[in-house]
């Protein structure tokens, strides 16, 4: 068998293994009620370690080599979807205290998390230089992320809901990645090749990305304005994601942050962006598992330093996040305490749930840095986006619920 | 007219890109030139549309224009790069083509089909072979072959004129949505012809071989493995793969 057509048949088991997965996720979720735990994350994961080099070594190096173009897909599927949120006539419905708290408790969090990494890996992994300095600015910036999916399912699961704190939890979740992106773009640009380790040049190399960004969206704007099928646009989509990802990658800048301003510049101009939103959702779910099973492949998960390690970094990073989460959203809630409901100063449960945009983060950083201390990074990152994508939910019913007030 | 003024803005983004300095840029990824080529291939089948060509012209046309060919932004290890795409949509223009042959149908029209597929078979390369065969005997200096050799060399010539594109016809059908008995005939008939082409092939091998007194008959073998091997692989595939997955999804 060529190597040609052992990439085109694995391609296919994974395209299978999404389309059942995806099938099996939504099958799920037309029930009466959603469960608050979740192992999404965790069991494509598996499976992706059961077929990459640590499993059975279908998905070896060389094949993950080849299929990179679908992992830069799926990472700027993951950052045009985000993108496409931050439509300035949508968040312009939602108080501007909302907005500046999202940015106050995600960038007290990455500090917070950033400061403690620095004496734990430096201690545990003692590492330094560029290597521990990148390593601990994706664990912050992955600490700072969290998703909206936690607190819609808490909401669905049933019971009264705080209905105003959960409505400032969902805006926090669905903006808290912005941030963390553009702080991701800023180091990418820090440690870029051509930048020399300068505020300057990093600075500059962040601006490019936003104006490759920037031309890549109104490129599309004037592609998509005609009227176009369902597969055409479909196309489109698709041809766009992987060329910004390939200038990415070209240029060794994040794809992420170059798809987010790319969504949001077809979110403000082009007066369709809802029905690609739409789109992009529908097929989310299938690019998330292959995102996921491709991840999983090239995952080493206890690395050089052994789970002892792995295992006692998780735990401190977890508990530190936590306690970002929770204290520095307790002090923004001292901020709006009269438009919101007596006793939510546990509100920062809310925003512990981690997805997609974590895991896109830390292939990111792989794709662009992979050093010597990513296997225990990524490792940490990934087992930490696993617990609180399980246990998320039930944190953010804890912060939300209430007994009697505002059914919903 | 938005869409001419992309593609302006297109090519002179990716010249740009192509120019940078080394220092700043890594070798292309395979991700850029496949997303260059979707939207560039993309306007030029829509101006194709435009002016009453299908879109498959347009995207040929985009090929021939941007390759090392022409003006030469893809270069040849480029286009290499490409060949792992090139075999993924060859998969899933083989499955539609596949796909869209009836058995029954053509068993129903089994006579039609016999005629159109003989006389077209049949015309094509006697045609083909004989004028060939004629040709070649102009240029003894370039071909110097003799009168059994020449005749071996255009009967090759003749099995290869019967070759036909199914991706082409696949994509003519799909883009003008033909529906009807014309279309499903044109696509079974091409897809019949190629595997009537295969097997020719491989038979005009192992006899032209011993003519020509090359090792091209130890190939033919090999041809005709391939070739079982590919067919029983599919259909053992479909059976227990795609079935079972079907069924599941």
């Amino acid at each position: 068998m060529t190597e040609t057509t052992r990439t085109v048949l694995l391609v296919i088991l994974v395209a299978f293994i999404a389309l059942a997965g995806g099938r099996d996720i939504l099958r799920r979720e037309r029930g009466k009620k959603p469960g608050l735990f979740r192992l999404t994350t965790a069991v494509y994961l598996a499976l992706g370690l059961l077929l990459g080099e640590q499993g059975s070594g279908l998905l070896d190096a060389e094949m993950l080599d080849n299929l990179e173009p679908v992992l830069e897909l799926a990472l700027g599927w993951t950052g045009l979807l985000f993108g496409l949120q931050l439509e300035i006539r949508r968040l312009r419905k939602f108080p501007l205290n909302f907005f500046g708290i999202t940015l106050f408790q995600s960038l007290a969090t990455t500090l917070l998390v950033a400061a403690f990494l620095y004496v734990a890996l430096g201690l545990l992994l003692r590492q330094e230089g560029n290597d521990l300095w990148q390593a601990l600015m994706l664990l912050a910036l992955v600490g700072a992320v969290s998703s909206p999916a936690e607190t819609a399912l808490a909401a669905a699961a049933g019971g009264g809901v705080k209905r105003r704190l959960a409505r400032l939890a969902h805006y926090v979740t669905s903006l808290d990645p912005l941030l963390p992106v553009l702080l991701f773009s800023l180091m990418t640009g820090f440690y870029h090749s051509d930048a020399g380790g300068r505020l300057i040049p990093a600075l500059e190399w962040t601006a490019a990305s936003a104006l490759i960004g920037l031309v890549l969206g109104l490129m599309f704007n004037s592609y998509a304005r005609h009227r176009h099928g369902e597969n055409e646009l479909s196309m489109m989509i698709i041809a766009f994601t992987i060329f910004a990802g390939g200038i990415a990658a070209y240029l060794k800048l994040s794809c992420l942050f170059i798809c987010v301003v790319m969504g949001a510049a077809i979110a403000n101009l082009l007066p369709t962006s809802e029905r690609i939103f739409r789109m992009l959702v529908f097929r989310e779910k299938p690019i998330l598992i292959v995102f996921l099973v491709l991840v999983g492949a090239s995952w080493t998960p206890a690395g050089g330093s052994g789970p002892g390690t792995v295992v006692w970094v998780l735990l401190c990073y977890l508990a530190v996040r936590v306690l970002g989460k929770v204290a520095f959203m307790a002090l923004a809630r001292i901020y709006l305490g009269k438009d919101l409901e007596p006793g939510g100063w546990t509100v920062g449960f809310s925003l512990l749930g981690q997805g997609g945009m974590s895991v896109a983060l830390v292939v990111n950083y792989q794709l662009l840095f992979g050093g010597v201390s990513s296997f225990v990074v990524v490792s940490v990152a990934l087992l930490a986006v696993v617990a609180s994508e399980a246990f998320g939910a039930y944190t953010a019913r804890f912060a939300l619920a209430s007994e009697g007030v505002d059914k919903e | 007219m938005s869409r001419i003024f992309g593609l302006v803005v297109l090519v002179l983004l990716m010249a740009l890109l192509v120019y940078l300095p080394a220092e700043a840029r890594t070798q292309a990824p395979l991700s850029m030139l496949l997303g260059f080529l979707l939207l560039t291939g993309f306007v030029f089948g829509k101006i194709g549309n435009y002016i009453g060509l299908p879109g498959i012209t347009g995207y040929l046309l985009a090929g021939v224009t941007l390759g090392p060919s022409c003006f030469g932004i893809l270069d040849k290890a480029s286009v290499n790069d490409l060949s792992l795409i090139n075999s993924f949509a060859l998969t899933l223009i083989a499955l539609t083509a596949g796909g869209e042959v009836s058995l029954k149908r053509v068993r129903d029209r089994l006579s039609s089909f016999i005629l159109i597929t003989t006389s077209q078979v049949l015309l094509t390369f006697l045609g083909v072979t004989i004028i060939m065969a004629f040709l070649l005997g102009f240029f003894p200096e370039r071909f110097a072959l003799g009168l059994s050799n020449r005749f071996t060399v255009a009967i090759f010539l003749g099995i290869i004129a019967l070759a036909n594109s199914p991706s082409s016809t696949v994509a003519v059908i799909v883009e003008t949505g033909a529906r009807g008995r014309l279309s499903e005939l044109a696509l079974e008939i091409t897809v019949i012809k190629d595997l009537v082409v295969i097997l020719a092939f491989a038979f005009a091998m192992a006899v032209g071989s011993g003519v020509l007194n090359t090792s091209a008959g130890a190939d033919s073998s090999n041809l005709i493995h391939d070739l079982a091997w590919e067919i029983g692989g599919s259909i053992v595939l479909y059976q227990f793969a795609f079935k079972m997955s079907f069924n599941y999804i």
